[in-house]
């Protein structure tokens, strides 16, 4: 088959035809598929008048965490009061360019992984490697056929669309320089473009895992995964990777049993990297999320540390040094100046690292996979017997240094009640101490400000020891994307509002009063019959908890995307899973056309898809991307309040907004209402990011039906927390027929008082047809 | 100098001023307008509910501290987030709580520290038409007059005091 427009005839070696353009049977095949749509491969500007339309109903808000720009010479430049930077910047603008910077990060860290992930797979299968997706998956790529427009078929098509993600970055990031870019909203535009160029990365590296690794396609019955301390074997070698890259924890996992090792030798993670690998063998522990890493890191369980990428603790070298665990890197993105020996003698690399070498890069995972494995079983035996945590005892006599100074307290993130805690233990009283452990992110800025040196992360743990060590959990497996049969199953209840929402809870683990938070929100939309999705930190936070009955959500709620289900979708990557399915009900449900068609789908998903994100630890820059392509998707988000420091919000002004909309059906535009009513949203506590998680699934398209589903749990959540009726809820109420049945009579009374009086339904309802100025 | 509360919040070169109980109670007093915002931290949430009676200063409970006062038998006059208090706060064709107009100083009582930072941050930069006074522990920069940094037990008193000046 030729596959370009130039080709020579045999005895004809001076002639050259061109042709211009030849079609395989490959772009054949494409072209019946799917007519494309307007916007294959979108560019920054392709898709601004989208932005530009959300922006006007969901305005950015910034609350600035720096009042000066510092990113240039010209600088430090003051921002305060209307002052311009001297490049002409103003305050809001260089928000916005840092927000846009951030997601630049995030989606680097996405697409970095997507690219080692892939090139390490096509190494090991070839580019023509097929995707199979299994038997129940037919859109195997929802984002990459509405953004790029194809359907991948081979790792190698991953290869082309991984050039898009690369390419757009360089455009996006560009914009940040000096002198670029000067209005926030388009900054904001450029912000929401390469967010959604994050999706696609992260749909890239996870097909890519499951194709390449044969991660779970979508299983909603995935094995049940031993999780926390103490569900790991410390008495067998324990190798701990930390990260989010999971091939070196493959190909470490094939060497053992290659080797008949599997049973002598333990493998736990820590952050996604231990979702994926749980993915690949259940027999893999899951020791919690990452802020569980300075913790368990100290704990000295683990006899070789391995890391990959991606929110892993900047000290680790210093770290794992103290407990005696070789420290093995394994990517480009963390080197730690140590020696790149991936070209170097695998015998001679393990004979340096047990005898006290701190640790080495090795980039080839299948290299590393053999010196993690030898280390471990050479160097458990030297390891064992030592102590790495103080005596209870010695906690005690380590407080009595405390000069009760308070500076822990304000070193902490969530402001815990340390010093308190120090004083009760000068006095052998330890419960103060222990309490910390469940909030704590083990951070360890107090540490850094202590003026007596005293390793508070240290003391915390020995005097948890009994919850850090004694308690196990039990998490499902990341089992990867919505199944299409699912999506046929619960499309049409969701976009009519019968199956009151899907709760998506993602993102890191700062949390402010530590895990159960996530589990306690999780556990109550799951009983309210919501979808409750899961990935990353939060689907490992839910696990940390187990109910009155004594059982773990993922032992009590099915696994399955249905109302009630409590579903662990993956990593941070498998994020792309939960828009995918978003998108999935555009598809088959609703028949839209997803090639190069964005707008329309990212209309419908804004008007009809009643979910909501919720990024309750929300931390680092992926987390900000994460967010920000989520919301591109029509989606909203809740952050926790540490969110608020992202700087930008996307907050409607209910007070001072006309809500218009358009319907299709009727051709006008019409009186809306504010659903959703925010874009992205700081929640100040769990209670109130239930409200809202109620209240932002509510949308336009759905029946009187789902109206009074959704408006029940919501008028019985502000009730629960608030105390009486929502004085928003009048906005919602379209007609009678919305209320409640057995909320009729107080409702119909509050509806009288406020003056309600009934609107019409939007049949088609669509932001596609109000008019923007760009 | 005063360290903010949460010692690496330094926002810039324009910081607000460590204020005195009668330096408190002087701004309350002067202001035309003043709003109560109360934050889910609930420390001193009596305190600041016989400030709002006693001052006839609107109350907007932010988070779930609704649920709360109406347990107490006090109804909030706005229940808000944080954020949409802020964002209403910037905007000066806004009629405020009681519709009398956008108010002149907003009151932060018992807002999760860092969280109100960010929200004082919005007003300082955005809403040059109103003061503002934090009285969650510890010192805010972001604040036109905030706190010192203060035991629990010298921060009552702080607070009978400004109670006792208003």
């Amino acid at each position: 088959m030729i596959k370009d427009g130039r080709f020579i005839i045999d005895g004809m070696e001076n002639v050259v035809i061109n042709i211009g353009k030849i079609t395989t049977k490959e772009e054949l095949a494409e072209e019946e598929w799917e007519p494309m749509g307007p916007t294959p491969k979108p560019g920054i500007l392709s898709l601004r008048r989208w932005d530009h339309r959300l922006l006007r109903d969901f305005p950015p808000f910034y609350a600035p965490i720096c009042d000066m720009c510092c990113l240039c010479t010209y600088g430090k430049c003051d921002l305060t009061e209307g002052r311009k930077g001297a490049c002409g910047i103003g305050i809001e603008a260089q928000q916005a360019r840092m927000v846009l910077i951030a997601c630049c990060i995030g989606t680097a860290a996405h697409a970095g992984h997507a690219n080692h992930v892939l090139h390490e797979l096509i190494r090991w299968h070839g580019r023509d490697h097929p995707i199979d997706m299994g038997p129940y998956i037919d859109v195997e790529a929802p984002i990459i056929r509405t953004v790029v427009g194809t359907r991948p078929k081979t790792l190698g098509d991953l290869e082309d669309v991984l050039e898009y993600v690369n390419q757009q970055l360089v455009h996006a990031l560009s914009s940040s320089h000096t002198g670029q870019e000067g209005s926030y909203i388009d900054f904001e535009s450029k912000a929401l473009h390469i967010s959604m160029i994050d999706n696609l990365a992260k749909e890239v590296a996870d097909i890519a895992q499951i194709a390449g690794f044969d991660f779970p396609r979508g299983d909603p019955d995935t094995a049940l995964v031993d999780f926390g301390f103490g569900s790991v074997d410390r008495t067998k070698p324990v190798v701990l990777f930390i990260g989010h890259y999971p091939a070196v924890s493959v190909a470490t996992i094939d060497y053992m049993e290659e080797h008949n090792l599997s049973d002598k030798m333990e493998v736990c993670g820590i952050c996604c990297t231990a979702i994926e690998t749980s993915r690949y063998r259940a027999s893999a522990k899951v020791v919690g999320p990452l802020s569980m890493q300075n913790f368990f890191v100290r704990s000295g369980i683990a006899d070789v540390i391995v890391l990959d990428e991606q929110c892993v603790r900047t000290d680790l070298l210093e770290e794992a040094q103290k407990t005696g665990a070789p420290l093995i890197l394994t990517t480009d993105k963390i080197c730690y100046n140590l020696p790149d020996v991936t070209d170097c003698d695998s015998s001679e690399v393990v004979s340096d690292l047990v005898g006290g070498a701190p640790g080495v890069l090795i980039s080839d995972p299948l290299k590393a996979a053999e010196v993690i494995t030898e280390v471990a079983l050479k160097i458990k035996p030297k390891r064992d017997g030592m102590m790495h945590l103080p005596e209870i005892e010695e906690v005690t006599e380590l407080a009595q240094d405390c000069i009760e100074c308070e500076w822990c307290d304000r070193a902490c993130p969530n402001s815990l009640p340390v010093r308190a805690a120090m004083i009760a233990a000068k006095k052998g009283d330890l419960s103060k101490l222990s309490n910390l452990f469940s909030p704590c992110m083990s951070c360890g800025r107090c540490e850094s400000e202590c003026k007596k040196d005293l390793p508070i992360v240290s003391m915390i743990l020995r005097s948890a020891q009994e919850i850090a060590f004694g308690e196990t959990y039990t998490m499902r497996a990341g089992r990867g994307p919505v199944l299409d049969t699912e999506i046929r199953e619960v499309g049409a209840p969701i976009v009519l509002g019968e199956i009151p929402g899907v709760v998506a809870l993602v993102g890191c683990s700062n949390f402010p009063n530590g895990e159960v938070e996530v589990a306690k929100i999780a556990e109550e939309f799951a009983r309210r019959k919501y979808i409750v999705v899961a990935t990353g930190c939060s689907a490992m936070a839910i696990a940390m908890y187990r109910g009155e009955d004594g059982k773990t959500l993922y032992e009590k709620y099915p696994g399955s995307f249905s109302a009630g289900g409590v579903v662990n979708i993956g990593s941070c990557v498998a994020n792309s899973h939960v828009v995918g399915a978003a998108i999935k009900i555009a598809a088959i449900f609703a028949r839209l056309p997803l090639r190069g068609n964005f707008e329309e789908i990212a209309d419908y998903i804004l008007n009809k898809v009643g979910a909501c994100g919720v990024a309750w630890g929300a931390m680092s820059q992926k987390a900000a991307s994460i967010g920000t392509g989520t919301n591109r998707w029509g989606i909203p988000v809740i952050v926790g309040p540490h969110g608020s420091k992202y700087r930008r919000a996307y907050i409607s002004n209910k007070e001072l907004s006309e809500w218009k909309i358009y319907d299709k059906r009727a051709g006008e535009v019409v009186e809306g209402e504010p659903a959703p009513e925010h874009l992205m949203y700081p929640a100040e506590t769990m209670q109130e990011a239930m409200v809202a998680v109620a209240k932002f699934c509510i949308r336009p398209s759905d029946n009187a039906r789902g109206r009074q589903i959704k408006l029940s749990n919501y008028v019985d959540l502000y009730k629960k927390y608030m105390g009486t009726l929502p004085p928003d809820l009048h906005l919602f109420v379209r007609k009678e027929t919305d209320i409640p049945i057995t909320m009729k009579a107080e409702i119909m009374e509050y509806l009288k008082e406020v003056g309600w009086a009934p609107r019409g339904l939007v049949t088609e309802p669509s932001r596609l047809g109000l008019e923007v100025d760009v | 100098m005063t360290r903010a509360y949460q010692c690496a919040n330094v926002p810039g070169p324009h910081l607000g001023k460590v204020g005195t109980p009668a330096t408190v109670a002087a701004a309350i007093k002067r202001a035309k307008r003043p709003v109560l915002i109360v934050g889910s931290e609930l420390t001193h949430l009596d305190w600041a509910l016989a400030l709002a009676e006693g001052q006839g200063i609107p109350v907007v409970a932010t988070a779930h501290v609704a649920g709360v006062m109406i347990e107490k038998g006090v109804n909030p006059d706005r229940v808000l987030g944080v954020i949409e208090i802020t964002n209403l706060l910037k905007s000066p064709e806004w009629k405020g709580i009681r519709g009398e107009g956008q108010h002149d100083l907003a009151i932060f009582v018992d807002v999760l520290y860092y969280m109100e930072a960010q929200m004082l941050s919005t007003l300082k930069h955005f809403a040059p038409h109103i003061k503002t006074i934090s009285l969650t522990r510890g010192h805010q920069p972001n604040a036109n007059l905030s706190l010192p940094n203060l035991s629990e037990k010298k921060m009552g008193e702080f607070l009978a005091e400004v109670m006792e000046a208003v």
